[in-house]
């Protein structure tokens, strides 16, 4: 087995350790909080009152989380030389989930067009624009990126009639044309 | 008689019938493409199943559900992807078996086998209902309280190995699903006055960005691929011969998905891995196992396929969901007022027996579907990974836009598809969370109904029902160390 292997087995996944401690130390801070967050009433009993499901919540992630934080901790301790490649692992591991931040930013953007352009034609240039982001660049699956969105909207907005408001440039169109586009498309 | 005849006339309903041929045809497509999943398709098409009648919604989702791992099996034998997570086990016999020019009869054999998995668990279900009629009505707010606690501590006494982590992610969704105002007297908890805070986190939302966001950012993020399956040369209906040439292999392991599937938090992972290793104690060739053995694609393939319908019965009798396909049901159940639990089958009995006709027919016509398609069904497989990213980001963006049109649920969304992609990446389980949230909210909500009529800590287990529970409880978790001590001892 090599060197890399054996890291791999017994050590605790890239960026582990960091995650465990940012949702431990999350969970510390908001049960801190509970007396501010939850309204606490003299005469109820303990499992009544609305703090407790919320402290069950955050005390078991301060406690589990705890013990998983200490178990990561010694098993980075434990590899020793190897600490090297794990700092240089938790990195690149943090990048790739920051690249991620992208498509967040792609989805986002398509919520913020729909009330304006509509659904059918965000859909459209939300597909298309991605698709090309993601190297389908051939004319052939631009166009297959097109009737895909075409498909989508007909099947959900058309179909099963599910609750998309029209677009405002709706607004702009002939009154009986604006009604089959906002129920339709 | 009457309920039977009433039952047939809700599932020979042309609504329901289209329903089903889509759901079924939908969740085997949807299971084929390696990546998507019934999780994901269900999260998606849960809010438009809203404006359906519930029969028509739910029979929608349980055909994604029940036929989305016949569609799995697909990608897992021709290209060693299992197509949703739990055929990962189809793949050790599967591919073997195609790598020797034997993918027709893999398929074949993995189709009949989830055809006999699944009609052996509706069977069950149906054998089982005068049972739960029965028993039901005997659940009050204090047995649901204990039966959705043992759910939560089974969760975390399966995940082996990572027990911390899933007690962890329970308690992470506990803590979500109390944000907002609390059910009894409406107090705000943990919404930092802010008011889009006030009507808490749904439950939706968070479903749609754990499952689907956060596939779609990994599948975008992954290097591009689009494989490459072997043709299949034979044909498709021998396979239901030779699995009932081996009537004990399917029989155990349909058994194992129901017992695991009933179970709430067990589910198909278990009933695979005590299938496949009852099967492989039983063989006369064992050394066959992980290299082609027809027992072991037979155990894993009637396992899986008969969990969907077994894990039925604790949300039908007492709205309890077993894992995270049924919570999102759930859901579908509440939006229409029907709830489930021990009324459901005194009150509506005609409903549930249109659920129990709408899984049998599912299975039929999903294995006619595969016997007649399963070539066409090639180009999906071929679908890039990249581009299965871009559709499931789109379809997404549907599913959570069409519940309140609001952008703050689609930044909620897009959060839990970033935490969704951190626990992929750590190979985390992200069912707890779910679970967590559903049986969390089912706890609170029936202890404190339970609570004026305890005065002492012992009337909480003074009941048959309530003392079974409570005592299989302490035997999970006393089993559990036990367990973890033998395994110290070991090393």
């Amino acid at each position: 087995m090599s060197r890399q292997d054996d890291v791999r087995k017994t050590a605790s996944r890239p960026g582990e350790f960091f995650f465990i401690l940012a949702l431990t130390v999350i969970a510390a801070i908001l049960l801190a909080q509970i007396g501010d967050q939850t309204k606490f009433y003299k005469r109820l009993k303990l499992p009544t009152q609305p703090g407790f499901w919320p402290a069950v919540g955050l005390g078991g992630m301060v406690l589990s989380g705890a013990a998983l934080a200490v178990s990561a901790w010694y098993k980075r301790r434990r590899e020793g030389a190897s600490g090297q490649d794990l700092q240089e692992q938790d990195l690149q591991e943090m990048v790739f989930i920051a690249r991620a931040g992208e498509f967040m930013l792609w989805f986002m953007f398509y919520v913020w067009i729909t009330p304006w352009a509509g659904y059918l034609a965000s859909t459209i240039l939300f597909v298309m624009c991605l698709a090309w982001r993601a190297g389908y660049r051939t004319t052939g699956m631009q166009a297959l990126s097109a009737g895909l969105a075409v498909f989508i909207v007909v099947l959900f907005k058309s179909f099963l009639s599910v609750k998309i408001p029209g677009g405002a440039v709706y607004d702009l169109l002939p009154p009986d044309l604006q009604s089959f586009m906002a129920i339709n498309f | 008689m009457e309920t039977l005849s009433a039952a047939l006339d809700h599932v020979l309903s042309l609504q329901v019938l289209v329903a089903l041929l889509i759901g079924s045809i939908g969740g085997v497509i949807i299971g084929a493409i390696p990546g998507v999943g019934p999780a994901v398709a269900i999260a998606i098409l849960l809010p438009a199943t809203f404006s359906l009648e519930p029969i028509v919604g739910l029979t929608l989702l349980l055909g994604v559900y029940g036929s989305s791992m016949y569609g799995g099996a697909l990608p897992a034998i021709l290209i060693n992807t299992p197509g949703t997570a739990v055929n990962a086990m189809t793949t050790y016999d599967g591919y073997p078996m195609t790598k020797r020019g034997e993918a027709g009869r893999a398929l074949s054999l993995a189709y009949s086998a989830s055809f006999f998995g699944g009609i052996f668990a509706i069977l069950a279900l149906i054998l089982l209902s005068p049972a739960l009629a029965a028993v039901a009505p005997h659940f009050g707010s204090r047995e649901i309280f204990l039966a959705a606690l043992l759910g939560l501590v089974l969760v975390v006494v399966t995940h082996r190995g990572q027990h911390l982590v899933s007690l962890l992610l329970v308690c992470f969704g506990i803590f979500i699903n109390t944000v907002g105002l609390e059910p009894v007297r409406y107090s705000k908890r943990y919404t930092f006055d802010q008011s889009w805070l006030s009507s808490g986190v749904d439950l939706i939302v968070v479903v749609l960005g754990l499952f689907a966001l956060s596939q779609a950012f990994l599948l975008l993020l992954e290097r591009d691929g689009a494989p490459k399956p072997p043709a299949i040369k034979t044909g498709m209906l021998g396979g239901l011969r030779e699995v009932l040439r081996f009537p004990k292999v399917a029989s155990a392991s349909s058994g194992f998905g129901v017992i695991m599937g009933i179970i709430p938090g067990v589910g198909e992972f278990l009933a695979q891995f005590f299938a496949y290793s009852f099967a492989m104690k039983t063989s006369k060739k064992p050394e066959d196992f992980g290299r082609g053995s027809p027992e072991g694609l037979i155990a894993c393939e009637a396992a899986n396929n008969a969990v969907p319908p077994a894990a039925m019965i604790p949300m039908l009798a007492l709205g309890i969901p077993g894992e995270a396909l049924t919570a999102m049901m759930l859901t579908v159940f509440h939006v229409h007022n029907v709830i489930p639990g021990p009324a459901l089958f005194q009150d509506q009995p005609d409903f549930v027996i249109a659920l129990y006709i709408s899984l049998l027919l599912l299975n039929v016509m999903v294995f006619i579907f595969l016997a007649v398609a399963s070539k066409s069904l090639l180009r999906i497989v071929q679908i890039p990974t990249r581009y299965i990213g871009v559709m499931v980001l789109t379809l997404s963006f549907v599913g959570v836009y069409s519940l309140r049109n609001s952008a703050i649920d689609c930044l909620i969304a897009a959060a839990f598809g970033l935490l969704g992609l951190i626990l992929r990446r750590l190979e985390w389980p992200i069912v707890p969370i779910i679970l967590g949230m559903v049986l969390g909210g089912i706890m609170e909500t029936k202890l404190r109904t339970s609570l004026p009529r305890i005065k002492e800590p012992w009337d909480l287990v003074n009941r048959p029902i309530a003392a079974v529970l409570f005592s299989l409880i302490v035997l999970a978790v006393v089993l559990h160390f036990w367990a973890l001590y033998r395994s110290r001892i070991k090393r």
